[in-house]
């Protein structure tokens, strides 16, 4: 059984099998692509989709009523790739050629591929490199980064790229040993898989560094799963020749015998690997599991925060209950006030946010969350210029000691909010 | 220069004469252009075609109308202009000419 989709293509609707269309879906954007410069009407496109929809067709009956892979292939086959055009075009090839050229050697923000404002996917992209290395390092590299980021953020023009173009890097769990992380960067760097799987290894005993960064990347990649995907996985382009020879590839290397000394080194790992997999999806519950509470104890945190805030600073607190607290509160200015509390807002907003991606991998509107940050930031850094004059105001009027010698606590009255005590 | 090189080099250069005789000869529609090409040869995948016939189109040598047809969507008949007709006389004699002066090259050779 196979999921299908419906396309309409010239006029006609075909069934088609969800890898197939992946396949056609990538044929046709190679050839509008390829004809962009002399195609401005798009009519060579349109007359391509004619046609395809002619050879389709031919091929569907009431017997058979959906597109499948051999029927793309073999219209793609009758079509021609890309190399048959450049035969015949070769003109309009090394003006393509030229420009990118060009472009490559600048560096952009990627907005075609970002998480906040692009910057790692854009200097992936400029180092040919899969963007989630990048997040990976920035990842590690807290807190330093987050200047960085702004400084790229703001410094580099934004652009957006070709995605059929970009390699990616998947986890290849069908020929990994334990998650495919490996595996899917040896397709990714071209290198033998066991030479990244002894550095994984070796690297274990010096801190567990390799660890991390093993568990970070099965985090964040996705697992190749369609065709399309697994051919991006090594770097192909989708035409039809391309097709084959991956396809002709995958049974040759699935074929190949392991030569003695890899099935030595691996077999532990292979008897290993269903007891880590087990015990990482174990781990990654628990680890959502206890992100899910951290991350509900500090929105909590913070929203009481907020509402202590508020209700302190909005709020008259008389000279008569508490002298010291009165000219206290009153040292604190209403802007600090009103900073501090859309900054704990944003916060929290922003912890949800987050937390939601993590736990459900549910991603929110990115221009609205780069705002967010870009917000929070904002009043981070208002707040961070304010407070040490707040702070020596107070130390001047000789108002801190008394306030944090424990002899207070804050109180929740129904009617009147939060009140502070002094302890007896 | 390879065998295979060379017929493609004279493909490309008479692809675009071959479409304007099969197109001055009736109206057509794109698959009945690929039909015969294929037959004689001419080309061997179908996609080359199109960004020829949007090219000729654009030189204004072929017009196109678009016209129902008694089995699915409605089909894209070329028929040639004017100007494309005269076009096509010019592309001919000088067709004529490479192919008697070849001829006459490859005789003296026996």
């Amino acid at each position: 059984m196979k999921k299908t989709l419906t396309i309409n293509i010239g006029h006609s609707i075909f069934n088609i099998e969800e890898d197939a269309y992946e396949i056609l879906n990538k044929y046709l954007d190679s050839i509008k692509n390829y004809f962009k410069k002399i195609d401005n009407d798009s009519e060579i496109i349109k007359d391509f989709e004619l046609r395809i929809a002619e050879n389709f067709s031919a091929k569907v009956s009431p017997i058979k009523q959906c597109i499948d892979l051999s029927d793309v292939k073999e219209v793609i086959k009758i079509m021609g790739s890309l190399d048959d055009f450049k035969e015949i075009y070769d003109d309009t090839e090394t003006e393509n050629v030229n420009e990118e050229k060009k472009t490559n050697n600048k560096l952009f923000r990627d907005s075609s591929n970002r998480v906040i404002a692009g910057v790692c996917s854009g200097i992936a992209e400029y180092f040919r490199i899969d963007p989630i290395i990048v997040r990976v390092l920035f990842f590690i590299a807290v807190p330093l980064n987050l200047i960085v980021y702004i400084i790229f953020w703001i410094g580099i023009p934004s652009k957006d790229f070709d995605p059929d173009l970009r390699k990616i890097l998947y986890r290849d769990k069908e020929n990994g040993v334990i998650g495919g992380v490996a595996k899917g960067l040896s397709n990714y760097l071209k290198i033998d898989a066991n030479i990244i799987r002894v550095i994984f290894i070796v690297s274990l005993f010096f801190g567990g560094a390799g660890l991390l960064f093993y568990f970070l990347l099965w985090l964040f990649t996705k697992e190749a799963k369609t065709i399309g995907e697994k051919m991006n996985m090594s770097g192909f382009n989708v035409n039809l020749s391309n097709v084959e020879d991956f396809i002709k590839k995958k049974t040759k290397n699935l074929n190949s015998p392991e030569n003695t000394l890899t099935k030595v080194f691996l077999f532990p790992f292979r008897l290993l690997a269903p007891l880590i997999n087990a015990f990482l999806k174990i781990g990654v519950f628990v680890f959502k599991t206890i992100f899910f509470i951290f991350s509900s104890i500090f929105i909590v945190f913070i929203s009481i925060l907020l509402v202590v805030f508020s209700t302190i600073s909005f709020k008259d607190i008389s000279p008569e209950q508490d002298p010291k607290f009165h000219e206290l509160l009153n040292t604190i200015p209403d802007y600090f006030a009103i900073f501090s509390v859309v900054f704990l807002l944003l916060t929290i907003i922003i912890s949800v946010i987050i937390s939601f991606y993590v736990l459900f991998k549910k991603k929110s509107n990115s221009y609205f969350f780069m705002v967010l940050i870009f917000l929070w930031i904002a009043f981070l850094t208002l707040i961070m210029i304010s407070l040490p004059n707040i702070i020596l105001n107070m130390q001047d009027l000789n108002l801190l000691p008394n306030w944090i010698d424990g002899n207070y606590s804050f109180i929740w009255k129904w009617n009147d909010g939060i009140m502070l005590n002094k302890n007896n | 220069m390879s065998t295979e090189n060379f017929k493609i080099q004279i493909r490309k250069g008479l692809l675009e004469f071959c479409v304007l005789q099969i197109i001055s000869k009736k109206e057509v529609y794109a698959s009945e252009i690929i039909e015969e090409l294929k037959n004689s040869k001419i080309i061997v995948v179908e996609g080359t075609v199109y960004p020829l016939l949007s090219r000729l189109k654009k030189s204004d040598y072929i017009k196109h109308e678009w016209k129902e047809s008694t089995q699915g969507p409605p089909r894209k008949y070329y028929s040639i202009s004017a100007y494309g007709l005269e076009h096509l006389k010019e592309l001919i004699v000088s067709w004529s000419d490479i192919n008697s002066s070849v001829k006459e090259l490859l005789k003296t050779k026996k």
